[in-house]
């Protein structure tokens, strides 16, 4: 049953909605109190009349209690900057309870879509086909002091690359016997983009690919830098004192300034082939392989563990793992992200769907700008030309199996097919990748050593330097040496 | 705060409690079961919550649920078709079954549900104090136990959710539970809020809930009536002598003069049977009881009217028992009246009183009460005949071998009874120094009855010596046997001697059995009696003086028995027993008469309180009620007035809300410390930008008090650009009424509406 009320406050702006609702537990809890009530009339024993009467006592606390609840209550949404398909999504909620004496009790945040209670099952994220994200985020706050706020968080599962939408937010509660749920909805748009799924891609392959340009393996040839000593010059007004060479300034009798080199890291130019032959090449693909693979890993699934009716209408909800356009669109932002992660410059052009060209580029806000290109792909929208070749492309990634570049030159080509070949088993949490490059060694190091955090951290520590001296992009760390 | 740990630990302890509870509950109570039930209870945390615990396999558990269905037949015979405890006893075995299995919530809320329903039959069955403190135990338990399954199956329900929406396994989908600053004290307080309010509606309606007599023959105290020991309505001289009694306690008596002891008259016997050797009340009197029933709530037996000098007395009993159906008063009774008794039966001729079988009292508790008047002294009045007034009944002939007809009754003795009489002659010429004494039989009454009764008394206490193990050997009458051989014996023996030495002197005589009160109860101040205190003595009628009461047992010894020390357990046990007592007479004995007259006595003392001038409630309500009386206002004067004070009542409240209003604007808008003109206008103009404030407030954007309006305003629009521009003209536009002094004209006014509907626009489009 669903008491629906709105709570108007003087103004004609409605929008926060009231509800409260009887559930399954005060349905057990007036089946309790009526069989002690007719026991107690039956046998009029008083003990019986004075249980009865705690009975109604616990459900007039709850009316009352329901009743006060809620009020005087925010909740804001904190959404995440992005989130990662496949990789749990942590949404904040900032709820603040500024009543003067009155706690709050077993508060449960939902994120809810349409209307009713189950509107979340027909509209929004959940309900679509293949399903954007895995369930209704659903958080939980044990205890709210009165004038006290504090942060809530819901793990969301991106199943599906793309924004993500969140409408509104339920915050309820139905404390103290579960007897009657106190609800309000509270009206939040936020869009959160959602990136494709990311993989570690294989050390050997970032090498492979770096060789082809030799040029991105040197210093660039000209001062201003600080890295390789590159000569000495007259000295300028305004050069450091520390970069005077006073040995050579006492031989010559001139002040002499040294000069360093610039930093040149290795570069990718990246391109998405999904136009339409190359996809048409890559659903061939699918077809011959549908039957001898996927079903046959499916088979084998389903003799190993039956599954209920239920877990199968949830995966045929969820988007397939195998899809090779999304599999092509992963393996970019894997390399994307990991090119990032060990300082290289990295562009991206897109044949098929439209989407803007990015030239190379090593910087945080650039990798954001091509996930979120990748991200918001749409293969219904295709562009009517090529794309700008700000630069030859050195790698393209395309969803079928084929090894053979369509552009010819030195592009090496990696097919979506074998995209198993070319990604390794995450040995931790995919959003490390997301990190800047000195917060996930730490991260790393600290997951290499797990009672790191509980020592104190000495002045060489490397989450202090990650934290307090932070460094420039440091270049690649020789990825051959190791795979060596 | 761990919450799964800290529930499942208080699972535990109220399905031990619940065990326990119910065991005691049980008539008798069932130690045997509490002990097994318990011990497999305590067992199962070991088992299933151990260090390396883990639940039994559910095919165990299923065949010893089959079992405990098997011991539920079993006994339902048992039992005798007791219900309630075989019941009782099948949810007993459910919850530790449960116990023993692996739990999610649908098991842990079974076992609550099965726990409650266990106490819910426990509380039919037992009235008991102890009892009673473990339910409120038991209710504070289940109170924090529910709260606690709260949180656990909202954490459940999280960690569920998360577990479907995840595409991989997740180890632990189990969410931390988020607390703020002193969660803990709060949690104890809003609980103690709870069961507060809780207890308050529960005492509201434990007053107020009508009761009904419908049921007052189902007899449950009859099921749970236990072996009599101490107080009978016969008394039978054979076998085994009756011991020294337990110390459960039968009655309360509160009494207007004290006295070192009471004897407290309950059967009148006078009839005894050769053969069995027993002492039982005649069929011939008993014809002569009278049934009585309440009238107008309460019930009345008159025994005669007392005396002009006699010195009346009176007394309260409240018996704490079901089984004991006498009603027992101090001899001679004037009257007795009840409230709590339905209806009882008395007999002015034996004055021998017993509350109805079939309707006396609650008959869940039997507990009932009764005030009686009795005379203190009585030594020159109340003649047997003074009864027989009014009722008289022929003698029934097949009762004519005891006594033949009233005018015998009481009178003959037919064991050995030129034996007897030759004793008592004997014992009376010894005593009065006369070798001719002696005196009719036929005579139904002699002058010097009341001596001659005195000295067979004296001379049982002097030369006669109390036992209590002292077996008659049954080669002969035990009454012989006492008097002639062995000398020893039991207050029964005493009290059947002397009737039997009376009676074959000619005299009436009757053995009376009831308890000799002495043990006070300073606590309380009442007397308390036990069953050890059960005690027999003799009426014998003597003549002219009436029925007197003689006790034959050496006091001395009787006294020595029933003495109590006084300690400090003596004063605990007091206390203990005067709870128990204020137990059973607040709550157990409530009933529809009790209902009544409390709710008339608060009805009436609300009522002394509005009418009573002297508080200014009482004055207030006074001036209202005399108001139409003072201005002489008719019926249409009277309502044109409440209509006016109706509306002047509205007014006055809507004054006072818009104060409020206007005092929580003032501090929204930090105005409070201006100059009170220039408040007044600023509040109407600035209305506006408070409701913008509501607006945003109801899509989730609250402006913290520290954030100033045009901060609040940037950061708006910083983090949702293009959406809040109004709100930024809007902050311009208070900034310059506010800081700028500017009026609120009509171009700003329809500016500002402006404003207000584009926000509204941009807040109800999606983002």
């Amino acid at each position: 049953m669903i008491l629906s009320t709105q709570r108007v406050l003087g103004t004609q702006y409605p929008m926060v909605r009231h509800r409260i609702q009887i559930g399954p537990g005060g349905m057990v809890y007036g089946i309790v109190a009526v069989l002690i009530f007719g026991a107690a009339t039956y046998t009029q024993a008083n003990l019986l009349f004075l249980s009865f009467g705690l009975m109604v006592g616990g459900l007039v606390t709850s009316i009352l209690l329901s009743i006060r609840a809620m009020r005087k209550v925010t909740i804001t949404r904190l959404p995440p900057s992005h989130g990662v398909v496949g990789e749990p999504m942590v949404i904040r909620y900032r709820i603040e309870n500024r009543r003067r004496f009155m706690p709050l009790f077993n508060l449960v945040v939902r994120e809810h879509w349409g209307k009713g209670r189950r509107g979340w099952r027909r509209t929004g994220p959940v309900a679509e086909r293949p399903q954007r994200l895995g369930g209704q985020p659903v958080g939980w706050v044990m205890h709210l002091g009165p004038r006290e706020t504090i942060q809530a968080e819901a793990i969301a599962w991106p199943l599906k690359r793309g924004t993500l939408t969140f409408d509104r937010i339920e915050l309820s509660t139905s404390f103290p016997f579960g007897v009657i749920r106190k609800v309000i909805d509270i009206q939040q748009r936020d869009d959160v983009v959602v990136y494709p799924k990311l993989y570690r891609v294989n050390r050997r392959l970032l090498g492979r690919l770096t060789k082809h340009d030799m040029t991105g393996r040197k210093a660039r040839s000209q001062a201003g830098g600080q890295e390789e000593f590159f000569g000495l010059r007259a000295y300028r007004y305004g050069d450091n004192f520390k970069s005077i060479d006073w040995k050579h300034s006492a031989r010559t009798g001139d002040l002499m300034s040294r000069e360093f080199t610039h930093p040149a890291p290795p570069k990718i130019m990246l391109m998405l082939d999904l136009s339409p032959p190359a996809i048409v090449e890559a659903l061939a693909l699918v077809a011959r392989q549908a039957t001898k693979k996927i079903t046959s890993e499916r088979k084998a699934t389903v003799s190993a563990e039956p599954l209920s009716n239920a877990q199968r209408r949830r995966l045929a909800a969820r988007p397939d793992p195998n899809d090779p356009i999304e599999r092509a669109i992963s393996l970019a932002a894997s390399l994307i992200c990991d090119a990032y992660f060990y300082g290289y410059q990295v562009g991206l052009l897109v044949r098929g769907p439209r989407c803007a060209s990015f030239a190379m580029h090593h910087s945080l806000p650039h990798r954001t700008r091509l996930l979120e290109a990748l991200a918001s792909l749409d293969m219904n929208v295709q562009a009517r030309e090529e794309p700008v070749m700000l630069a030859e492309p050195s790698v393209l990634v395309h969803p079928g199996e084929s090894e053979r570049s369509v552009l010819g030159g030195r592009c090496v080509v990696l097919p979506a097919a074998r995209l198993s070949e070319y990604v390794r088993e995450a040995e931790v949490n995919m959003s490390i990748l997301l990190a800047t490059p000195e917060a996930a060694l730490s991260r790393r190091q600290d997951a290499d050593d797990p009672f790191a955090m509980l020592r104190k951290p000495g002045p060489n520590d490397p989450r202090l330097s990650a934290t307090t001296h932070p460094t420039p992009h440091t270049p690649h760390p020789e990825p051959e040496e190791s795979s060596k | 705060m761990n919450v799964v740990f800290l529930f499942r630990r208080l699972v535990f302890i109220q399905v031990l409690l619940g065990i326990v509870a119910f065991c005691m509950a049980e008539p008798g109570g069932n130690p045997g079961l509490m002990l097994i039930a318990g011990t497999l209870t305590a067992l199962s945390w070991y088992v299933v919550e151990g260090p390396a615990g883990r639940p039994l396999p559910q095919w165990v558990l299923n065949v010893a649920a089959l079992f405990a269905v098997a011991w539920l037949s079993v006994d339902m015979v048992i039992q005798q078709g007791q219900v309630i405890i075989a019941m009782g006893h099948f949810t007993m075995w459910l919850q530790i079954l449960q116990l023993y299995g692996k739990k999610s919530n649908r098991e842990y809320g079974l076992i609550l549900v099965l726990s409650m329903l266990q106490m819910v039959g426990a509380s039919i069955l037992s009235v008991n104090m102890v009892f009673g403190l473990l339910l409120a135990l038991y209710c504070v338990v289940a109170l924090f136990t529910i709260l606690l399954f709260q949180f656990k199956t909202i954490s459940d329900e999280v960690a569920e959710a998360n577990q479907l929406a995840a595409p991989v396994p997740v180890e632990n989908a189990r969410p931390k539970a988020v607390t703020t600053r002193g969660y803990r004290w709060q949690f104890r307080g809003m609980a103690v809020l709870i069961g507060a309010i809780c207890g308050l509606v529960a005492a509201v309606l434990f007053i107020t809930l009508p009761r009904t007599s419908r049921f007052t023959d189902l007899q449950i105290s009859a099921m749970l009536a236990r072996a009599q020991t101490g107080f009978s309505s016969q008394v039978q001289l054979g076998g085994l002598p009756p011991g020294e009694g337990s110390r459960e306690v039968v009655l309360n008596m509160t009494v207007t003069q004290q006295q070192p002891y009471f004897l407290l008259r309950g059967a009148s016997l006078d009839r005894y049977n050769r053969h069995t050797q027993t002492w039982s009340r005649g069929r011939t009197i008993r014809r002569s009881d009278v049934g009585y029933r309440q009238v107008d709530g309460r019930l009345y037996i008159n025994c005669g009217a007392a005396p002009e000098d006699g010195d009346l007395q009176q007394a309260q009993v409240t018996l704490r028992q079901g089984r004991h159906q006498t009603l027992f008063t101090i001899y001679p009774t004037m009257n007795v009246q009840s409230t709590t008794l339905s209806a009882a039966t008395g007999n002015r001729r034996d004055q021998h009183f017993a509350a109805s079988t079939t309707t006396a009292g609650d008959p869940q508790s039997g507990v009932h009460t009764y005030n009686f008047r009795y005379l203190s002294n009585h030594s020159s009045q109340m003649p047997f005949e003074r009864f027989v007034d009014a009722e008289y009944i022929q003698p029934d002939p097949e009762e004519l071998g005891e006594h033949r007809g009233l005018s015998d009754y009481g009178r003959g003795w037919i064991v050995e009874p030129e034996l007897v009489r030759g004793l008592a002659l004997q014992i009376l010429r010894a005593e009065f120094k006369d070798p001719e004494l002696d005196r009719d039989v036929m005579l139904e009454h002699d002058p010097r009855d009341f001596a001659f009764a005195g000295a067979l008394e004296r001379h049982l206490q002097q030369h006669y010596s109390y036992s209590l193990d002292f077996v008659p050997s049954g080669k002969q009458d035990p009454i012989i046997e006492f008097l002639t051989i062995s000398r020893q014996g039991h207050c029964e023996l005493f009290a059947s001697a002397l009737a039997a030495m009376t009676r074959s002197l000619g005299m009436r005589a009757r053995v009376v059995t009831g308890f000799r009160v002495s043990e006070y109860n300073s606590v309380g101040s009442y007397y308390i009696a036990r069953e050890k205190h059960a005690h027999a003595w003799t009426e014998i009628d003597c003549g002219r003086v009436g029925w007197q009461t003689f006790d034959a047992t050496p006091p001395a010894e009787v006294a020595a028995i029933h003495a109590t020390s006084s300690n400090l357990l003596t004063a605990l046990r007091d206390l203990y027993e005067h709870l128990e007592f204020t137990w059973l007479n607040t709550l157990v004995t409530y009933d529809r008469e009790t209902r009544s007259e409390v709710l008339s006595s608060i009805g009436q003392k609300l009522s002394r309180f509005f009418n009573d001038r002297s508080n200014p409630i009482g004055a207030i309500v006074g001036f209202f009620s005399d108001l139409p009386q003072m201005w002489k206002m008719n019926a249409v004067t009277l309502t044109i007035t409440a209509v006016i004070l109706i509306f002047i009542l509205v007014g006055v409240v809507s004054l006072v809300r818009r104060a409020l209003v206007h005092r929580r604007r003032l501090a929204a808008l930090q105005l409070t410390k201006l100059p009170h003109a220039q408040r007044r206008g600023l509040v109407a103009r600035l209305r506006f930008y408070l409701q913008m404030l509501d607006m945003l407030e109801r899509h989730g954007h609250v402006r913290p008090p520290s954030q100033s309006p045009l901060y609040f305003a940037q950061g708006l629009v910083a983090d949702h650009p293009g959406r809040f521009v109004p709100v930024i003209n809007l902050t311009q536009e208070f900034y310059e009424i506010r800081f700028g002094l500017q009026p609120l004209d009509d171009e700003r006014r329809d500016r500002i509406r402006d404003l207000m509907k584009s926000l509204e626009d941009q807040l109800l489009t999606k983002a």
